[in-house]
C-alpha cells in the first residue's frame, strides 16, 4: 500500500525580491518570502513569526492605514490579506481574482488602499475601499487610476500625505489627493527626450516634493509638482550605475540611495555619507518610522539592519539568491547537521533544512564585491564548484572546497579547511593553486577511512591528496587511464576501495596500499556518476550514464541489473541508509535501493530540481525516509520535501511559532536554543521519575532528577 | 559576523607551487649565526683552533705566523711570529695554557699562551710539519708532516718517545682519542687512516679511504672514526676493526676539514667548493648549508657553537657569531608576528603595560586597520596607482607573489588594460624587468604570460615612441620566453622518453589490464607551463 505523497515547500526563497518594511515600533522587520511573510526580530535576528496563508508568491506588504499592528499583503493568488503580525493571525481576505503585483496604503488615506492588478497586456493601478468586515464577495468597488504600470511597480509608485506619483520610464503621473481623485485628475510631467530613464521613486513624507533615481545614476529632486509648467528639478549625481533604490527618511531630512555599487549613500543637505562594501547590489532600502534604523536588501538575498550612525546592527541571511545554479550541489555536513550549498557569491551556506535556518555563510573565496563598469558585461566571479567533507580523524574534521572562475578560465584553487574546536570555526589549512590546470574538476570525494581526498578532472587525472602534519595536504598520487576524462569518484563505505569513472569504464584502486589500478567494468556509454551502495548494499556499485542506470556487483565483477531511464539529470546517494535517488531532466524522481531494480518510490515533480540531499532525521512518517529525509532545491531556490498528504498542513505550517517570547536580551538567542533542549529533558526526567518510583533503585538517577529540576528552575 | 560585511578584504599573496623549504630546528639554529666578519690574513689560512678554556681565544695559522684572536671583539690579541717559514696546525692544550705549532722548517714549536718566545722547540722531522696536537696526558705532543713520519714527543725533555714510519706519503691530519691516552689517528695522502698505539708502538688498524685523506675525526667514545678526503666522508667502526659504516658525499670538491659541534650531535665539513655542510650524526643527512666566498681550508667551532671561524684559501678569515640567546627568543617572537602586526605593535606599545584601577571605565581604542599601499589604492579603485605600489622595489623584489596577486586582482576587476597602459619609461622598464625575472617561475607563469601579452599588445601600437632601453628589455623578454619554450620542448622529449621506459618496464613485469596508468609521485607536473 503506497501512501500518496506530495511535495511541500519548507523554506528557501528570496527575502529581498520584494520590499520589506519595519513595524511601527521598529522592533520587527517584515519581509515577503515566497508564499510567506516572515517577521524578523531586529534585536535577535531570529525569524519570529511566519504569516502563512497565500498560496502563491507574496508580492508586497504595507501597513494597515488605521490599525498599527496590522499589515496588508498582496499576492499573485489574487488576494489581499490582512494580518496581525505579532500574533500571526490572518484577519481577513479580499479576493480580486486577478494576480496582484502590489499594494499601497498610507495613514493619511484611512479608508482606501491601492492595488496593482496584473492583466494580460498591462498592469493597472486600482483604488479600493478597505472594509473592516471581511468581504466575501469578489466584487470589490475598484476604481482605475493608472494603466500600463511598469512591472517592478513597488519602486515606481510612491504615496505621500497629499499626492501619489506613478513613474514610467520617462514620464511621471501625479495624483493630488489620491483617495478620491479620478483617473483624469492627474498632472503629467514628461522628461526630456535625452533624459535617462527613471528606475525608482520616493516621496517626501510631508513636503510636496519627491525624488527619482535614474538609469545613469542621477538622482533628481522634484519640487513644485502641482504646476505642470514650472516644475523644478535639481540633479545630484554620485552613483556611476543605475540607482536601484531610493528612500526619504521618515522626517524627510535625508535621502538614502543604493545601487549596483553596493554602497549605501545618505544624502544630507550639503554632504553625503557612505557605507561601502555591503557585499552586493542594493535592491531595496526601508526606513523605520523613527529614522533610527535602515533595512538594506541586497541582491545576494540578505538584509542588513543599519543604524543611523552607519554601523551594521543585524543581518538576516536568506537562502541562496535566485539565479545561481548551485554548482556544488547540496551536501550534508554531519558536524553541524546542516546542509551545505553555495550561498552568497564566493561563500558556502550552512543551512538547517528542517528548521529553515541559515546558520552562517562561510567566506571561501575571500574577494571584495566589485560591481562591473558595464552592466551588460558582468564581471566574472570565482565560484565554488565542489565541496566535500571528510570524516573525523584525530578529533579533526576536514572540508575541501574547489573554486574556479569559469568565465575567465582561471583562478582555480583547491582549499583544505579544518574545523577548529577552540574557535568553533573553519580554518584554512592548505591552498593548492590550479590542481588540475583549469581542466574542469568533476568530483571531490573524501575517503571515509583516512585523511585522504580525491579530486578528478575532465583532463583525465584523478589526484589523491593526503594530509601531512607539517606540509598540509599534498598530492601523492595522480592516476589516469587512456587519457579518458575522469567523471566521478566514490569510496566504498569502509574506504578500502576507490572507484573512478574514466569515460565509459570504472577502475578500482586501493589508495592505502599504493597498488596499481584494476580495470573492472566497462560500458558502451560514458558514465556520468557512480556511487557505492551503503550498508547491506556495500558490494554494489551504481553508475549513471545519461540514459541508463547500471548496477554492478563488485565481488563477482558482473552486472547486477540495468534500467533505462530517459535523460538522467543527477544521482544522489544517502550515506545513512541504502537509498539512492535519481532525477531526470523531465523532473521525475526514482528512489531505489541498489539491491532492487524496482524503485520503491517514483514521482513526477512539479518543480525544477537543481539539487537534492538526504538529511538524517528520525521523525519522518514516510516508510522509505525512516532514516533520512530527502530535501529538494528548486530552480527558484526554494527548499521542498516530501510529505504525506494528511500532514501537508502541518508541514507547511512548519514550526509556526519558533519563539513565543520576544525577549530582546542578548541572551535570548542562547535561551531560545536551550529552552528546547530543557523541554526535552523534562520529558525524559518525568519518565525516569516513574521508573524510580516503581523500582526504588538507583540512587544516582534520583540525583540526576534533582539536578534536572534545579536546572529547570534556573531556566 | 555582522560588521564583516564592510571589511575590506586585502590581497592575499599568490600561492606558490611547491612546499617552502622546510623550517627545521637546524635551520633556525644555524641561521642564528650572524653576518660574517672577515679579516684579511697574510696567507692562506691553513688551520684555526679554539682555546678550550676561557677566554676562548682562537689561534689562526696563516703564512709565517700564528695569531690569537679574541672572539669578543674580533681583534688580534697576540701574534706568534717566531717562525722561520710557514706555520701550520697551531692547537691548544686541553687546559688552554700551551699552544703548539708546526712549521715548514721541520721544527715543532711550543708556546705559552701568555708568552711570546717558544718554550720548547722539537727538532727531528725532516720535512715540513703539518700536524701538531697535544696528547691526552698533557705532557706529550704528537706531530706529523711531509716526511711521512708520526712522532710523539715528551714536552719536558724535548725527546722523541715514539716514532711511526708506517705511512707512505705526506701525513696531513691526525687526532687523538679523547677517552684513551695512547691512541693516535693519522690520515695521509697514501689514502690510509692509521691508528697507532703508543703502548705497543704498532699500527693497530688501517683503513683505506680511497683517496688522499685531508681530515680525520674520532667520536669521544672512540668507537667510530670519520675520514674525509676527495669529495666524500667515510664513517668507520673502530670496534669492528675498521668496517665501513657509511659514505657521505655532498660536496663536489675536496673536503678539507671536519669538525664536531660542541656536543657532537652534528658534524661540520668544509670543502674547496666553498660550502660548509652540517650533518646530523644519526642519519648523516645534510641539515644545513653555509656558503662562503672562497675555497675553505680550515674551520673550528667555539664552545656552545657560539662562533664559527672559517679560514679560506684566499687568505680571508671569516668569523660568524651566534646571536645572544635572549635576542634569539625575541627574534622568534617577531617572526611569528606578521609585518603588519609588528608595525601596529610598535605604534601602540605605549599603553600595553598600563594596569587600570578597579572601577575605571575601560574604553578600548579602536585600532584602525592598517592596509598596505596597494590595498589602499584598490579600496579607492585607483588601479593604476595600485599597480605602481606593487611595483616598488620593496614589494616586487622581496615578495613577488604579492605583485602577481595584484596583477591577478586587476585581471579579476577587468582593469588590467587601463592599469598597464600609459606607463612612462621608468615604470615600464620596472614592469618589464619584473616580467623578465619572474616569467619563468612556474607558479607565476600563467598570470605573467597574460600580463606580458597585454603589455606587448598595448605598447606595440606605439612602438616608435618607446625609448631604446625599453625596446632592449622587450627583446630580452622575447629571448627569455624563447629559451623557456625551447626548454619546455626538451622537457617534453625527456618525459616522452621516460614514459616509454616506464611503460615498457611495467609491461615486462606484469601484463596488467591497465595499459597506460602512470603513477606519479610528484605533486606537480614539472611541465605544466603554458607556452605562448
Amino acid at each position: 500500500m503506497k501512501e500518496s505523497l506530495q511535495i511541500v515547500q519548507t523554506g528557501g526563497s528570496s527575502i529581498t525580491k520584494f520590499n520589506s518594511i519595519f513595524s511601527h515600533d521598529s522592533k520587527y522587520l517584515l519581509c515577503p518570502c515566497g508564499n510567506l511573510v516572515k517577521v524578523f526580530s531586529v534585536a535577535t535576528g531570529e525569524c519570529f513569526q511566519r504569516l502563512n496563508g497565500h498560496c502563491k508568491l507574496v508580492t508586497m506588504i504595507c501597513h494597515h492605514p488605521r490599525v498599527q499592528l496590522q499589515i496588508l499583503s498582496s499576492s499573485l493568488d489574487g488576494t489581499v490579506k490582512v494580518w496581525d503580525y505579532e500574533d500571526g493571525i490572518l484577519l481577513s481576505t479580499c479576493d480580486f481574482n486577478v494576480p496582484l503585483l502590489g499594494i499601497f496604503a498610507h495613514s493619511c488615506y484611512s479608508t482606501v488602499a491601492f492595488v496593482i492588478q496584473q492583466s494580460d497586456d498591462s498592469n493597472e493601478l486600482y483604488r479600493f475601499t478597505l472594509n473592516t468586515i471581511p468581504s466575501k464577495t469578489s466584487d470589490i468597488a475598484c476604481s482605475l487610476l493608472a494603466k500600463n504600470v511598469v512591472k517592478d511597480c513597488s519602486k515606481r509608485i510612491a504615496f505621500s500625505e497629499k499626492f501619489a506619483v506613478v513613474s514610467y520610464s520617462n514620464r511621471l503621473l501625479v495624483f493630488i489627493n489620491p483617495q478620491h481623485a479620478e483617473r483624469d485628475e492627474k498632472i503629467r510631467h514628461v522628461l526630456k527626450d535625452n533624459a535617462p530613464a527613471i528606475t525608482c521613486i520616493s516621496c517626501h513624507p510631508v513636503e510636496e516634493c519627491f525624488a527619482t533615481g535614474h538609469a545613469n545614476g542621477e538622482i533628481r529632486i522634484w519640487f513644485n509638482i502641482s504646476d505642470v509648467k514650472n516644475v523644478i528639478s535639481s540633479i545630484q549625481h554620485w552613483h556611476s550605475l543605475e540607482v536601484l533604490s531610493l528612500k526619504f527618511s521618515s522626517s524627510g531630512s535625508t535621502v538614502l540611495s543604493g545601487g549596483h555599487e553596493g554602497v549605501l549613500v545618505q544624502w544630507l543637505e550639503d554632504s553625503k555619507n557612505f557605507l561601502p562594501r555591503l557585499g552586493s547590489a542594493i535592491t531595496n532600502v526601508a526606513v523605520s518610522k523613527d529614522s533610527t534604523l535602515f533595512a538594506v536588501s541586497l541582491l545576494d538575498n540578505s538584509i542588513l539592519i543599519i543604524t543611523n550612525y552607519f554601523t551594521i546592527k543585524q543581518t538576516f541571511d536568506g537562502f541562496t539568491a535566485i539565479g545561481q545554479n548551485l554548482p556544488c550541489g547540496i551536501c550534508y555536513d554531519s558536524n553541524t547537521n546542516a546542509c551545505v550549498t553555495n550561498g552568497k557569491p564566493g561563500h558556502l551556506l550552512f543551512y538547517l533544512p528542517d528548521k529553515d535556518i541559515q546558520l552562517y555563510n562561510l567566506d571561501i573565496v575571500s574577494r571584495n564585491f566589485i560591481s562591473s563598469v558595464d552592466l551588460e558585461k558582468p564581471l566574472s566571479k570565482t565560484n565554488i564548484l565542489k565541496v566535500g567533507f571528510g570524516g573525523t580523524f584525530d578529533g579533526v574534521k576536514h572540508m575541501a572546497t574547489m573554486e574556479f572562475d569559469q568565465a575567465k578560465q582561471r583562478d582555480e584553487k583547491l582549499k583544505f579547511w579544518r574545523f577548529s574546536d577552540t574557535d568553533q570555526q573553519w580554518v584554512l589549512e592548505t591552498i593548492v593553486k590550479s590542481p588540475h590546470d583549469g581542466c574542469g574538476i568533476t568530483s571531490l570525494t573524501f575517503s571515509p577511512a583516512n585523511n585522504a581526498c580525491v579530486t578528478t578532472s575532465q583532463a583525465g587525472f584523478a589526484k589523491i591528496w593526503f594530509k601531512h602534519d607539517e606540509e598540509g595536504w599534498l598530492c601523492e598520487m595522480s592516476l589516469s587511464f587512456r587519457d579518458l576524462p575522469c567523471n566521478d569518484s566514490t569510496f566504498s563505505e569502509d574506504g578500502s576501495v576507490l572507484a573512478l569513472a574514466f569515460g565509459h569504464t570504472v577502475c578500482f584502486c586501493d589508495i592505502s596500499n599504493n597498488e596499481e589500478m584494476q580495470l573492472m567494468l566497462s560500458h558502451s556509454e560514458s558514465i556520468k556518476s557512480i556511487f557505492f551502495g551503503r550498508q547491506s548494499c556495500q558490494h554494489l556499485l551504481v553508475a549513471a550514464t545519461s540514459e541508463e542506470l547500471l548496477c554492478w556487483n563488485v565481488m563477482t565483477k558482473s552486472m547486477y541489473w540495468s534500467s533505462h531511464i530517459h535523460k538522467i539529470n543527477f544521482l544522489i546517494c544517502d550515506i545513512h541508509s541504502e537509498n539512492m535517488a535519481v532525477f531526470t531532466n523531465s523532473n521525475k524522481i526514482f528512489v531505489f535501493q541498489p539491491s532492487d531494480k524496482q524503485p520503491h518510490y517514483s514521482h513526477n515533480l512539479s518543480i525544477d530540481v537543481t539539487a537534492a540531499c538526504f538529511v538524517p532525521s528520525k521523525n519522518c512518517h514516510i516508510a522509505w525516509q525512516a532514516k533520512s529525509e530527502l530535501y529538494l532545491v528548486s530552480k527558484e531556490m526554494s527548499v521542498h520535501k516530501f510529505c504525506v498528504k494528511s500532514e501537508v498542513d502541518d508541514a507547511s505550517n512548519l514550526s509556526r511559532m519558533i519563539i513565543k517570547s520576544d525577549q530582546v536580551t542578548p541572551m535570548s538567542n542562547y535561551l531560545s536554543s536551550t529552552q528546547q533542549k530543557t523541554a526535552k529533558t523534562v520529558n525524559s526526567n518525568r519518565l525516569q521519575e516513574t521508573t524510580v518510583d516503581v523500582s526504588k533503585c538507583s540512587f544516582h538517577s534520583s540525583e540526576i532528577i534533582k539536578c534536572g529540576k534545579s536546572l529547570i528552575k534556573f531556566v | 559576523m555582522s560588521t564583516s560585511a564592510s571589511r575590506f578584504k586585502v590581497i592575499e599573496p599568490f600561492p606558490v607551487a611547491g612546499v617552502d623549504p622546510k623550517q627545521t630546528e637546524d635551520h633556525q639554529y644555524w641561521r642564528g649565526l650572524q653576518f660574517p666578519i672577515t679579516i684579511k690574513e697574510f696567507g692562506a689560512v691553513t688551520n684555526v683552533a679554539f682555546q678550550p678554556t676561557k677566554p676562548n681565544f682562537f689561534a689562526v695559522s696563516a703564512s709565517t705566523r700564528v695569531i690569537l684572536y679574541n672572539p669578543e671583539n674580533n681583534e688580534s690579541v697576540k701574534t706568534f711570529s717566531r717562525f722561520h717559514d710557514v706555520a701550520y696546525g697551531a692547537t691548544f692544550r686541553r687546559d688552554g695554557r700551551l699552544l703548539v705549532a708546526g712549521n715548514a722548517d721541520a721544527k715543532v714549536r711550543l708556546f705559552d699562551v701568555d708568552g711570546r718566545v717558544p718554550l720548547r722547540i722539537f727538532k727531528g722531522h725532516t720535512r715540513p710539519v703539518r700536524v701538531t696536537k697535544f696528547c691526552n696526558n698533557m705532557n706529550e705532543i704528537f706531530s706529523a708532516g711531509d716526511d711521512n713520519s708520526v712522532r710523539v714527543w715528551d714536552i719536558p725533555t724535548e725527546k722523541v718517545l715514539h716514532k711511526f714510519d708506517h705511512h707512505q706519503d705526506y701525513v696531513r691530519c691526525g687526532c687523538v682519542s679523547r677517552n684513551a691516552d695512547n691512541i693516535i689517528l693519522t690520515g695521509s695522502y697514501d689514502h690510509t687512516v692509521r691508528m697507532f698505539d703508543t703502548r705497543s708502538d704498532e699500527c693497530t688498524m688501517i683503513v683505506n679511504h680511497g683517496c688522499p685523506v685531508e681530515s680525520v675525526l674520532m667520536y669521544p667514545s672512540g668507537s667510530i672514526l670519520l675520514s674525509a678526503g676527495g669529495n666524500r666522508i667515510k664513517v668507520w667502526d673502530v670496534l669492528q676493526g675498521g668496517r665501513l659504516l657509511a659514505t657521505v658525499s655532498h660536496h663536489h670538491k675536496t673536503i678539507t676539514c671536519l669538525r664536531f659541534n660542541h656536543d657532537c650531535t652534528r658534524i661540520l665539513s668544509g670543502s674547496l667548493d666553498r660550502h660548509v655542510k652540517i650533518y646530523d650524526v644519526a642519519t648523516y643527512n645534510v641539515v644545513h648549508n653555509i656558503d662562503y666566498s672562497a675555497p675553505i681550508l680550515s674551520m673550528d667551532v667555539a664552545h656552545e657553537d657560539r662562533t664559527l671561524v672559517v679560514g679560506m684559501a684566499d687568505s680571508m678569515l671569516s668569523i660568524r657569531h651566534r646571536k645572544q640567546a635572549v635576542i634569539k627568543e625575541q627574534k622568534e617572537d617577531e617572526v611569528l608576528l606578521s609585518r603588519r602586526k609588528r608595525r601596529q605593535r610598535s605604534h601602540f606599545m605605549g599603553g600595553q603595560t598600563f594596569v587600570p584601577n578597579q572601577g575605571d571605565v575601560i574604553i578600548h581604542h579602536k585600532h584602525k586597520e592598517q592596509l598596505e599601499k596597494y590595498d589602499v589604492y584598490f579600496r579607492k579603485f585607483e588601479h593604476g596607482k595600485a599597480l605602481d605600489a606593487a611595483l616598488i622595489p620593496q614589494v616586487h623584489m622581496n615578495t613577488p607573489e604579492i605583485t602577481v596577486a595584484v596583477f591577478e586582482e586587476l585581471i579579476r576587476r577587468d582593469t588590467i588594460h587601463a592599469a598597464l597602459a600609459g606607463k612612462g619609461e621608468k615604470k615600464l622598464s620596472v614592469l618589464l624587468k619584473f616580467l623578465i625575472r619572474n616569467i619563468t617561475n612556474i607558479s607565476f607563469a600563467p598570470v605573467l604570460m597574460d600580463v606580458a601579452e597585454m603589455v606587448v599588445d598595448i605598447y606595440s601600437q606605439a612602438i616608435e615612441d618607446v625609448p631604446v632601453s625599453v625596446i632592449n628589455l622587450f627583446q630580452r623578454l622575447r629571448d627569455i620566453i624563447r629559451r623557456e619554450g625551447r626548454l619546455q620542448i626538451e622537457m617534453h622529449k625527456l618525459i616522452g622518453c621516460m614514459d616509454t621506459i616506464v611503460s615498457s618496464n611495467s609491461q615486462n613485469i606484469k601484463q596488467s589490464d591497465v595499459d597506460n596508468s602512470t603513477i606519479n609521485a610528484s605533486n606537480t607536473d614539472p611541465v605544466s607551463l603554458k607556452k605562448s
